[in-house]
């Protein structure tokens, strides 16, 4: 009796290690994650040999091969060849912690560690932001109107040369006299903005030449205080969502992976919800109980079960290649063999996802028809009614919660479904974003990126893992959220409905 | 009240509009199979003859040359060569010697020998700038020298922009001369005396010359001259050594063809008779090789053709009536037969490289020492060996999902169990979302930690880990009979709250083993584990190996399991078990004797769902595992799976070649399986359902 009953603590276990791996998977992202955002401080090591080094302390190893050693990021990667330098604990003479070190976030060659000394620090702050502004005015032109003027020309020029159509020259050189002064505007803005240098003395005393342009962020970390610290904390989660991603992803934000996600899931949603209600409303209104029926019912239950490769590969083969070779064929001929609709887009990672959260939709709106009382109905019958008014008025408004449902469960299982995209269009860095001002604003043929890409592409595909380590975990970390909040808005509302099916003793 | 017309209107269109929406479901699942299978179906077929032309010449064709894209054919009479169209319209003219003994084309050279002397041209299909297609050609004379004493047949072996290899062979001796393009002779690579009359060579990949005779003997003479390895064979009417020279096939006096290729062991290399095609009766007379892949064409002495595939074996078209030669060109896609006449076929023969023997099957590979299972679909270079056997990838797609059943079967169905059975409900309620949360967590997040943590977590802490998987449970049994010794008579009700006294026991145990790792390494494995392990084994440590996915994607299974495994209980009749109760057996003997038993196969189908969702996993396999196709069983070898394959192939395969269609036809197997384990799973819980009303 007494060793039974000690079996269920065997249970017990099992039941605790599954929510242990739960919690534990939170734990472990945000623990990676969060830090990347803390802003450390900038140590002066000084070495018995008489070596300087400014630098954030990553971390001691005291079992290293050769006594305790320390990791530090000493930045300057332009100078210095590396980020990360190790130095004996041994051989530390003293760390301090000035006040006027700097530490410098750049667009390239990773973080910048000194002091400035020929120029005071409001004053820097007053060239640094004009200097941005005009970096700001820049790059909307490049990516704007000078985009899509560039766009328009090789259009027109493909139209003249591959088609023989005549009067668009004036055009033609129109464009042309506009896209030459745009670029000799920004060029002469650019230099402008490239000449104001400033230099910054590195810990070794040698100088380096910086430039404000390419400078993203000035912290004086040593000189913050911790609610400074806890603000600045914040402030720069916050950048890594809206920011675009530097150095290849791996610094900066991930503003057009969450962008990219949202578009692909509206898309998603456009074909999915409308056609997973009304093939619910189907078997739980009309269809009488029959072989068809039977047959729906279990296809989408199997639906559900075949692996979503499957839906990736079905995506390539049916929407890409052979629904969007046709549309090639069809409408753009003229660019052939050069592919537009006949590759991975936008609108074939939506459709493919919305193949493959169809049975998700239906499966939960069927739930919320089912929560709609039979009295319901029959009331709205017996005040004459038809089926349609029926169902356009009672039925469906009572049974939306249980639809939302579905397409709640669907949008977290889209915004983390990987291998399909990987078939139909995702891109580690897309050139521009599926959504923008030039005509026709939505862009369904563009490529696109995604935050779960994202995470593989960062953490499995870049060169230099450890140091894309920050974005990857963070990219982690907003994605765990989002569905985490997807999943529990669809839990909390199917469990009403639930109570309310309960209730009305259906 | 009545009705308009307009509403009974709208209400038939609202009727059939749904209709429509419930059976496109059916459309979507009908038009994913049918498509699948359309784009895979091809790959099984042959080659056949999708056209033919016959060109008539006025005089005798002594040799013949069709350019890479088919649509030029040349052909050499005495005096003189001929470019014609594929319709036989005159394109060009060259002059050539009179007397002419024997032309031959090879890879923009052609080699013309009268009686004493050979010519040697660069030989060449140019097009005209504007369009991909070739539209001319170019014949420009090298030089000419005479035959040296004794040869009889001169051929080219290879040509470079400076120098050309030409092989001489007469009755018994055998040459291989280096010349400049001026006609310079630059060295003289082999000179050999042999035992028997050769009657063909070639040169082999490593640059020893591949010599067979008449009477059955392959000799490999290698470049310092020495006759290193001879094999014998019943006679021989025909020879020719395969694209990338890796491999040549031999046709004996029987009809019988076999395919040699070396292997390397150990710094010597030894012959092996990889491939045996049997004879069909009739004796060979010559045999024609592709440039492009292994296809070869066969020439039986009734003036009939047979197209093979060198590593599938595989007859991919016969031909009847066919006069003396047969040209196959640079793309595969035609053939060209000569002598008399010229006919061009148009083929389709898309799929040569595929057989079922090919996908499921041990192939001899060329430079194989055995016939081995080996996905490798592409190399570095054009004339590679495609490999394409699907048995490494169901290998490991089978041996992924094992391991994460092992770790998620019991842990989800004990979970389940306790949940179901022994849980306080109010903890149901919060543990309940905490198991769906978890079924919505992205896979790619779970492959990601896998990878990236836990993999050199576990590299680092593995004995600590595995010592702790074993003694926890041991030590959680212990805390709780101590529990139940102490606490219980004292008054405690614990029932259903278990959970907090254990929790303090996982933390305190699993914790100190993982902290002694280190010294439990030393210890056990008298330092490092993986040094430990590569020298038992003699396989190397693969940080992403079969033990991290088996966490991995059991952690992305358990859901599913604990999921439907708790369904399948809470279908068990609360009678059942409150009459169980009341015949006086205690709670545990209920759970084991009767829901267990109540539930089996609910519980079963759980686990084949599991199974199911396991197989076509693809993000976590492919990023915690190596990816690297091996059939190893060590669980701490990395593997590539079915699904994983597609995802790493897939984007990168050009539409409607083989390995396009092989992963088509993954995906499809995938596809099925499936299928077949949901409708399966389906049936039983049916009637469960059924019972348990």
């Amino acid at each position: 009796m007494k060793l039974e009953k000690t079996y269920t603590y065997l249970l017990a276990f099992s039941m605790l290690c599954i929510i242990l791996m739960v919690l534990g998977i939170f734990t472990i992202v945000a623990m990676n994650g969060l830090p990347y955002f803390w802003l450390k401080n900038v140590a002066k090591v000084e070495m018995t040999d008489g070596k300087v080094y400014y630098g954030e302390i990553a971390g001691v190893n005291p079992k290293a091969e050769n006594g305790s050693e320390t990791k530090l990021k000493v930045g300057n990667r332009k100078i210095y060849g590396q980020d990360f330098l190790r130095i004996k604990d041994s051989e530390i003479k003293s760390v301090s912690y000035p006040k006027e070190i700097i530490m410098l976030e750049r667009d390239e060659w990773g973080n910048a560690y000194g002091i400035i000394s020929d120029i005071g620090g409001k004053e820097f702050d007053n060239i640094h932001s004009s200097v941005m502004e005009d970096k700001k005015e820049i790059m909307s032109l490049e990516k704007g109107r000078l985009l899509s003027i560039n766009e328009e020309i090789s259009k027109l020029n493909h139209r003249i040369t591959k088609k023989s159509e005549t009067g668009l020259e004036e055009k033609l050189e129109k464009l042309k006299t506009e896209s030459a002064v745009i670029e000799t505007d920004l060029n002469s803005k650019r230099e402008q903005a490239l000449i104001k240098t400033f230099s910054l003395v590195l810990a070794d005393g040698q100088t380096d030449e910086l430039k404000y342009y390419d400078i993203v962020k000035k912290y004086q970390p040593n000189d913050v205080s911790l609610a400074g610290k806890v603000w600045i904390s914040v402030k720069r989660f916050f950048e890594f969502i809206f920011a675009d991603p530097r150095e290849s992803n791996t610094e900066g934000g991930i503003f057009p992976a969450i962008f990219g996600t949202v578009i692909l899931v509206i898309l998603m949603s456009i074909f999915v919800f409308p056609l997973g209600v009304i093939a619910a409303v189907f078997l739980s209104e009309y269809a009488k109980e029959g072989f068809l029926v039977k047959l729906i019912r279990n296809t989408i239950y199997n639906l559900a079960g075949v692996p979503s490769i499957v839906y990736g590969v079905f995506g390539l083969g049916f929407f890409v290649y052979a629904m969007g070779g046709s549309i090639d064929r069809i409408f753009f001929s003229d660019y052939l063999p050069s592919p537009t609709f006949g590759t991975g887009g936008i609108i074939w990672g939506a459709l493919t996802l919305a193949v493959l959260t169809l049975p998700v939709v239906i499966v939960a709106s069927l739930e919320g028809l089912k929560s709609v009382p039979h009295m319901y109905r029959e009331g709205s019958y017996s005040l004459g009614s038809t089926k349609w008014e029926v169902i356009k008025d009672v039925v469906i408004p009572n049974a939306m919660p249980g639809m939302l449902t579905g397409l709640i469960l669907a949008i977290s299982r889209a915004a983390g479904e990987v291998a399909p995209l990987m078939m139909t269009g995702v891109v580690k860095s897309a050139v521009a974003l599926p959504f923008d001002s030039s005509f026709p604003f939505i862009h369904l043929d563009r490529k696109f990126m995604h935050l779960g890409f994202h995470i593989y592409d960062v953490g499995f595909q870049s060169p230099n893992i450890e140091a894309a380590r920050g974005v990857v975990f963070n990219t982690t970390l907003i994605l765990l959220i989002i569905v985490f909040a997807l999943n529990l808005t669809a839990i909390l509302i199917r469990n009403r409905i639930r109570n309310k099916l309960s209730r009305s003793g259906v | 009240m009545m009705r308009s017309a307009k509403k009974e209107l709208i209400n038939k269109t609202a009727r059939a509009l749904f209709a429509a929406g419930g059976v496109s479901v059916l459309i979507v699942i009908i038009l994913i199979l049918i498509f699948l299978f359309k784009e895979t179906i091809p790959v099984f077929s042959g080659a056949e003859i999708t056209g033919k032309n016959s060109i008539s010449v006025s005089s005798k064709i002594i040799g013949a040359s069709i350019s890479e894209r088919g649509n030029l054919i040349s052909y050499v009479f005495q005096g003189g060569l001929s470019l014609v169209d594929r319709n036989g319209a005159n394109i060009n003219r060259f002059d050539l010697p009179e007397k002419i003994l024997s032309a031959e084309f090879k890879k923009n050279t052609l080699l013309v020998a009268d009686a004493d002397k050979i010519y040697l041209y660069d030989y060449r299909y140019v097009s005209d700038g504007s369009a991909s297609l070739d539209s001319n050609a170019e014949l420009i004379s090298l030089f000419q020298c005479p035959m040296p004493k004794g040869m009889k047949t001169a051929v080219v072996s290879s040509k470079d922009d400076t120098s050309v290899d030409i092989i001489y062979y007469g009755d018994k001796r055998i040459q291989l001369i280096k010349y400049s393009l001026g006609g310079n002779i630059e060295q003289v690579k082999i000179d050999t005396e042999i035992l028997s009359v050769i009657k063909s060579a070639e040169v082999y990949f490593d640059g020893s010359l591949i010599a067979v005779s008449e009477d059955g003997r392959i000799y490999v003479i290698d470049e310092s001259g020495n006759v290193s390895d001879v094999l014998k064979e019943d006679g021989i009417s025909a020879f020719g050594m395969l694209t990338g020279k890796r491999g040549f096939v031999v046709a004996d006096l029987s009809g019988n063809i076999s395919v040699f290729s070396s292997s390397n062991r150990e710094g010597s290399s030894s012959f092996h008779k990889i491939h045996k095609i049997e004879s069909s009766g009739k004796k060979v007379t010559s045999i024609f090789l592709s440039d492009k892949d292994r296809t070869f064409a066969v020439i039986y002495e009734d003036g009939s053709m047979r197209l093979y595939y060198s590593t599938t074996e595989k007859l991919l078209l016969e031909i009847n009536d066919i006069n003396g030669n047969m040209l196959i060109s640079g793309n595969g896609k035609n053939l060209l037969s000569y002598g008399s006449k010229l006919h061009l076929y148009d083929i389709k023969n898309n799929h040569p490289d595929i057989s079922f023997k090919a996908l499921f099957g041990k192939i001899w590979y060329e430079g194989y020492s055995e016939p081995a299972y080996v996905w490798q679909s592409t190399g570095g270079a054009d004339d590679f060996e495609p490999k394409y056997s699907l048995m490494p990838l169901i290998f490991g797609t089978v041996k992924g999902s094992l391991f994460a059943l092992l770790f998620a079967v019991p842990l989800a169905l004990c979970g389940a169990l306790f949940m179901n059975q022994f849980m306080h409900p109010d903890l149901q309620r919060l543990i309940k979302p905490a198991v769906e949360i978890m079924a919505g967590l992205p896979s790619v997040i779970i492959g990601f930690l896998g990878g990236l943590w836990l993999a050199p977590v576990l590299e680092q802490y593995l004995p600590g880990i595995l010592l702790g998987l074993v003694i926890t449970p041991v030590a959680v049994i212990f805390a709780g009979h101590l529990v139940e010794k102490f606490f219980t008579r004292s008054g405690g009700e614990i029932y259903g709250k278990e959970i907090f006294i254990i929790l303090p026991v996982i933390v305190l145990v699993f914790g100190t083993s993982i902290m002694f790792s280190n010294e439990i390494s030393t210890v056990v494995f008298n330092g490092d584990f993986k040094d430990f392990f590569f020298t038992k084994t003699g396989t190397p440590y693969d940080q992403r190996n079969a033990i991290v996915v088996g966490f991995a994607m059991g952690f992305a299974v358990i859901p599913v399991i604990f999921s439907l495994a708790e369904d399948a209980l809470s279908f068990v009749p609360r009678e059942i078990i409150a009459g169980s109760l009341a015949l006086g057996l205690s709670r545990w003997q209920t759970v084991s004797g009767v829901v267990l038993k109540a539930a089996k196969s609910g519980i079963v189908s759980a686990v084949m769902i599991g199974f199911g969702r396991a197989v076509g996993e693809t993000m976590i396999v492919l990023m915690a595992t190596g990816n690297t196709p091996l059939m190893s069983l060590s669980p701490f070898n990395g593997f590539r799976t079915l699904s994983a394959n597609i995802a790493v192939e897939l984007p990168e395969t050009a539409v409607g070649s083989s390995p396009y269609r092989i992963l088509f036809l993954s995906a499809l197997i995938l596809f099925i399986f499936t299928f077949a384990i949901n409708i399966l799973t389906g049936f039983i819980r049916g009637n469960m359902r059924k019972e348990s009303k």
